[in-house]
């Protein structure tokens, strides 16, 4: 399953991302957007993240149910309105998971050979970079919350939001503030500007595989999206 | 024939702050090792970041003085060609990780540098034989202990081939066999004439490898020591410059005077977790009384702090059950009377001074406000109660965090690496305090690598391997609690 993870290219995921997002919003068929959502499934049990994949398709389906009946037997609670976020981002969620499957190094190598400004890039790959240890981050304030007892129930949560939001922020802005320097102290030390043109440890080549994935994947898109 | 690096007068104050180095004259012949202690704030790490030119490049101030390396002069370099002579290890090997996998992190800096991909691949698999990590070069980093990342970390500034080495801080996470692991890292890349310069407070792994130990104090050179010289320091002298011992064999040991009563304040019975497949505590049974302090010890990624969370009650356990003062507790019922102190600290803190810390999420706030300053006067932190939290110094937020668990009188204290990070002095300031917890009846249980810690302040140590406990002992003398914590 790795082995396949490694044939594929970091630009096919992120085509796929975008492709997954655009169908997701512009699908009004619900039928074709299930299709589309079990072609991604199936895609990812290819690449060996079957748990995950038959989880997010649990939620998939539990989600399209509440929306079904929410709207047919007019129930308030939980709102269809929510039933149909959860519906909506279940679909970019997939492709998310194969993102993140794929070596950082590799990624940033894909990155660099896509036809956009050096800033965007810039921030592409430190918001790669930076999104696992900030979700790592918010594990250890909402430890540090449980702990306090500020996440002791709904209630209290409900009765005073913004303290509670207040609680997660300030300590959250800290710690991003110490890691942003951090990296930036190991990126500088590295020669990251360093201004000769950068190869990489991974090679990175759009073979026949993405090509084929790439196409299907439009194809199938453009059929979901006006149907 | 390697460098040689020459600091003239160097000076250097962060924006409108007092001088954090202070007519600093150092020369370091080439394959030198040379190890830079003192108190926490003494200016050790402002020193490696002159060296590998990160002030006043990245952290601005004001630097008068010299720095040179052969015959360049540092001011004149770009920050990369820095980067190239000077190979940079640092305390935390998260922080500086770019990558999620072990072999596109050691390829970091090899990509910046425009080397092809042949060559890139070579240094990475050089590099990784070197350290005997080639076997791992797929992994996730995020599955390694802390000693593999550190040598991931040393991978990544070898694959350039620098002629220094800077580390700050680099063991201050490890455990002893990681530790000892390390230093013959250290001394491979001393054997090849490399320049390492390490900041460090933990001196007893590098008592045989340094050639001098600077002591800095107050931004100023005050005492350098050659190895012989370090080895005869007397006891009197390590605490008076407020240093770690190099030899934790010359540490004096006095045995604890114990606070226990016979109140059993916390027992376990059969006690289980796994993480999908990984068990990562197996049928554990044990209890402690109020009043006892006791270390838990054991390799990197064994199980000690998944377990000081289960009792905290901020994981949950799959079997077992766990008993506070008799009474039977789920998760949720556990939270907040067995308080969980991690080692990261500064996602802890959610006031806007120190009073603030401990009152926040309390009722009756205003109330609370004069026992908080009560709290803080006992923990000797009252100076600072007008400060952010975040601007404290390690061992005072470590004392903080104790003030918090106190605030909310929580009988049973979990401290997660306490002395991680900090100097001789506020080691034995923290362990001071836990022992005077004690005393007022707490129960606390000390998860650490840190030997000295552990002898200042415990009375009894729990060794964990595996997730089994593998010895339980009173600790009546050094030379047992070193051998059962992995000095050799």
């Amino acid at each position: 399953m790795k082995r396949n993870l490694n044939r594929i290219d970091g630009r096919t995921v992120l085509f796929l991302t975008v492709a997954a997002c655009l169908v997701s919003f512009l699908s009004t068929n619900f039928f074709a957007h299930a299709l589309y959502t079990i072609g991604f499934v199936i895609l990812l049990c290819y690449y060996g993240i079957m748990g995950k994949a038959i989880g997010t398709f649990a939620v998939y389906i539990l989600a399209l149910l509440g929306l079904i009946f929410g709207t047919r037997y007019n129930i308030k609670f939980p709102s269809p309105l929510l039933f149909s976020m959860v519906y909506k981002l279940v679909l970019p969620m997939l492709p998310i998971y194969l993102l993140n499957q794929i070596p950082a190094g590799k990624l940033t190598a894909s990155i660099r050979k896509l036809p956009i400004s050096k800033k965007v890039m810039l921030v592409l790959i430190v918001m790669l970079r930076f999104a696992p240890t900030v979700v790592q981050e918010f594990r250890n304030v909402s430890e540090a919350m449980r702990v306090r007892g500020f996440l002791s129930g709904a209630v209290k949560v409900l009765r005073h939001p913004l303290n509670t939001l207040e609680y997660a922020v300030v300590p959250m802005v800290f710690r991003a503030l110490t890691i942003a320097d951090e990296l930036s102290v190991s990126a500088i030390v590295r020669g990251i500007e360093s201004p000769c043109k950068k190869e990489s440890y991974h090679k990175s080549k759009i073979g026949i595989r993405d090509t084929i994935l790439m196409i299907a994947c439009t194809a199938a898109g453009i059929v979901c999206s006006i149907v | 024939m390697g460098k040689k690096i020459n600091i003239r007068k160097l000076s250097f104050s962060y924006k409108r702050k007092s001088l954090q180095l202070d007519h600093i004259n150092l020369s370091i012949k080439s394959g030198e090792v040379i190890v830079l202690t003192g108190p926490s704030g003494s200016g050790k790490s402002s020193l490696t970041r002159v060296i590998n030119g990160l002030i006043p490049y990245f952290f601005n101030g004001e630097l008068v003085g010299e720095v040179t390396i052969g015959e360049q002069n540092f001011d004149q370099m770009k920050s990369w060609e820095r980067g190239q002579l000077v190979g940079n290890v640092f305390q935390d090997p998260r922080s500086q990780f770019f990558s999620n996998e072990v072999a596109g992190e050691i390829a970091f800096g090899c990509e910046n540098y425009g080397y092809s991909h042949e060559e890139i691949r070579d240094r990475v698999h050089r590099a990784a034989d070197s350290l005997k990590i080639s076997n791992i070069l797929e992994r996730s980093l995020h599955e390694l202990s802390y000693g593999m990342r550190q040598k991931v970390a040393i991978a990544s500034a070898k694959a350039l081939e620098p002629e220094i080495y800077v580390m700050d801080e680099p063991s201050a996470n490890l455990d002893m066999e990681s530790t000892y692991c390390f230093s013959e890292v250290i001394e491979e890349l001393k054997r090849r004439g490399k320049t390492i310069i390490i900041a460090e407070h933990r001196l007893y792994y590098l008592e045989e490898i340094a050639d001098r130990f600077i002591c800095i104090e107050n931004g100023a050179i005050k005492h350098e020591f050659s190895q012989e010289q370090m080895k005869e320091l007397k006891d009197r002298d390590i605490l008076q410059m407020g240093l770690r011992h190099s030899n934790l064999r010359r540490f004096t040991f006095h045995t604890l005077k114990s606070h226990k009563n016979a109140e059993v304040a916390l027992e376990v019975k059969a006690l289980s977790k796994a993480y999908d497949k990984l068990q990562v505590i197996r049928e554990m049974n044990f209890s402690c009384n109020r009043g006892e302090v006791i270390a838990l010890i054991g390799p990197n990624g064994t199980g000690k702090s998944t377990l000081g969370k289960v009792f905290a009650g901020l994981v949950k356990e799959d079997q077992g059950s766990i008993s506070i003062f008799g009474k039977e507790c789920k998760a949720k019922k556990r939270l907040g009377q067995v308080w969980y102190i991690p080692q990261d600290l500064d996602s802890q803190l959610f006031g806007e001074d120190l009073v603030d810390e401990l009152i926040t999420g309390r009722k009756n706030a205003e109330e609370q406000k004069e026992k908080a300053v009560r709290i803080l006067k006992e923990l000797e932190l009252h100076d600072y109660a007008k400060q952010h939290p975040a601007t404290l110094s390690g061992g005072q937020k470590q004392r903080l965090a104790l003030g918090v668990a106190l605030m909310y009188e929580a009988p049973i204290i979990i401290l997660d690496e306490p002395t991680s990070g900090l100097d001789g002095a506020n080691m034995r300031n923290v362990s001071r305090v836990i022992r005077a917890l004690a005393g007022k009846g707490h129960t606390i249980i000390v998860i650490t690598h840190d030997a000295e810690c552990a002898l200042s302040c415990c009375e009894r140590a729990i060794r964990i391997e595996k997730g089994i406990i593998t010895d339980d002992f009173q600790i009546t003398d050094s030379e047992y609690f070193l051998a059962r914590i992995g000095y050799p």
